[in-house]
């Protein structure tokens, strides 16, 4: 298991379809909700910004309810790059920071929807 | 007349009123046109803590409806918490202001200290996100907006709301207010957002009504066992009226917020150390 700070602990369970996520983050993976949204939750993710590694909490929603945006990723920082960054929201009692980016479709497996979020830093 | 000053002319409102009032921490999310009229309002009434929220600084813009605002504000780009705080310590000196220059998903400790959430931001989003917020830390939330929107040329339609809501009951998408096909609109059409007219009097008005909502929340003058409340302005009659959307919208319990979203979902009591033993 791990705790939430990072850093792994014996014996946490993981949902099976989350395994390939844990495997790109330093803490725990679980779900979580929110006024009836399903998120993932990712303690430590590890990924590349216009080629330069990066890690900070990450949060997935999977079935964000508009058509253009089906899914997001938010991140606890403003990464800047020219991104339409777009909104400040509160979810789970933190506050996040997302921006513009369609079409990723939730029909698909949690990894593919993380890494079609992550194209945007490529 | 008590230290705290003379209130026998709202003597109606309880014999505890003064005390609860005093003792009463709000926080104000957004410090324009509708949550300055809020805090001065709220500081004559007695109110003892505020906690203030607002990451701008004056411009000339505001100076047409932002109450306590001068020309040297302006001109010294003085920050909105800083003139709201300024106004209420000329009421009350002895009031409580702490203030927050931030966007008020960073000043959450704000929040989680409040009694009452009064939300004056713009946007559907933010307040879906703010009532969210003040779901999660169980306080009652009341949010006042308005809008000119053009019908012909010249020929404006000045309009505004009052809605306050509470854990348990309906929350803005339960009435109907907050709909799904409004909160993507403004995320679709971001790039689009143009200036939002504001002007003084719809402002009072609307700051007049939440403060109604906030004094029958916490004192007895009148009955309040409504779950909500949702107050429309016709802005060019100059007519208040109860929405009747909330009839047709309300589907029983509130589905958007259960008692699963309560409190800080990431708090660790794990990581807290056991007191040392002092033996």
């Amino acid at each position: 298991m791990m705790n939430d700070a990072g850093g792994a602990l014996a014996g946490a369970v993981i949902e099976p379809e989350l395994a390939a996520i844990a495997a790109i983050c330093s803490g725990t993976v679980k779900y979580m909700e929110e006024a009836g949204r399903r998120y993932v939750h990712m303690v430590g993710l590890r990924f590349l910004v216009r080629g330069a590694d990066q890690q900070m909490d990450a949060l997935l929603c999977l079935d964000y309810p508009n058509g253009t945006y089906p899914t997001k990723l938010y991140l606890p920082a403003n990464l800047g790059l020219g991104l339409n960054w777009n909104e400040t929201a509160f979810i789970l009692a933190k506050n996040w920071f997302t921006w513009s980016w369609s079409g990723v479709s939730p029909n698909q497996p949690p990894l593919a929807i993380l890494g079609g979020h992550l194209e945007a830093f490529r | 007349m008590t230290a705290r000053g003379d209130f026998s002319r709202q003597s109606f409102l309880g014999e505890d009123a003064e005390q609860v009032l005093a003792e009463t921490r709000v926080a104000i999310v957004g410090l324009g046109g509708g949550g300055s009229h809020i805090a001065q309002q709220l500081a004559h009434v007695g109110v003892g803590h505020f906690r203030l929220i607002d990451p701008q600084d004056i411009e000339d813009s505001n100076l047409n409806r932002l109450v306590g605002a001068t020309q040297d504000d302006v001109i010294n780009g003085t920050p909105k918490v800083e003139i709201a705080k300024r106004v209420i310590r000329s009421v009350r000196p002895w009031a409580d202001v702490e203030v927050s220059k931030t966007e008020w998903q960073a000043a959450a400790d704000l929040l989680k200290d409040a009694h009452v959430v009064f939300g004056c931001v713009d946007g559907y989003r933010q307040r879906m996100h703010l009532e969210t917020a003040a779901r999660r830390f169980c306080l009652p939330y009341i949010d006042v907006g308005m809008d000119v929107t053009r019908l012909a040329d010249r020929h404006y339609a000045v309009a505004g709301q009052m809605i306050s809501t509470r854990p348990g009951g309906p929350c803005m998408r339960c009435l109907g207010f907050l709909t799904q096909q409004r909160l993507d609109r403004e995320e679709n059409d971001y790039a689009d957002a143009g200036i939002n007219p504001q002007v003084v009097w719809t402002n009072g008005t609307l700051a007049s009504l939440a403060v109604g909502a906030f004094m029958r929340l916490l004192t007895p003058w009148f009955d309040s066992s409504t779950e909500f409340e949702w107050l429309e302005l016709d802005g060019n009659n100059q007519l208040v009226s109860r929405s009747r959307q909330p009839d047709y919208s309300i589907k029983g319990p509130c589905r958007h917020f259960t008692s699963n979203d309560l409190g800080d979902p990431f708090l660790d009591l794990s990581l807290r150390r056991a007191p040392k033993d002092s033996s």
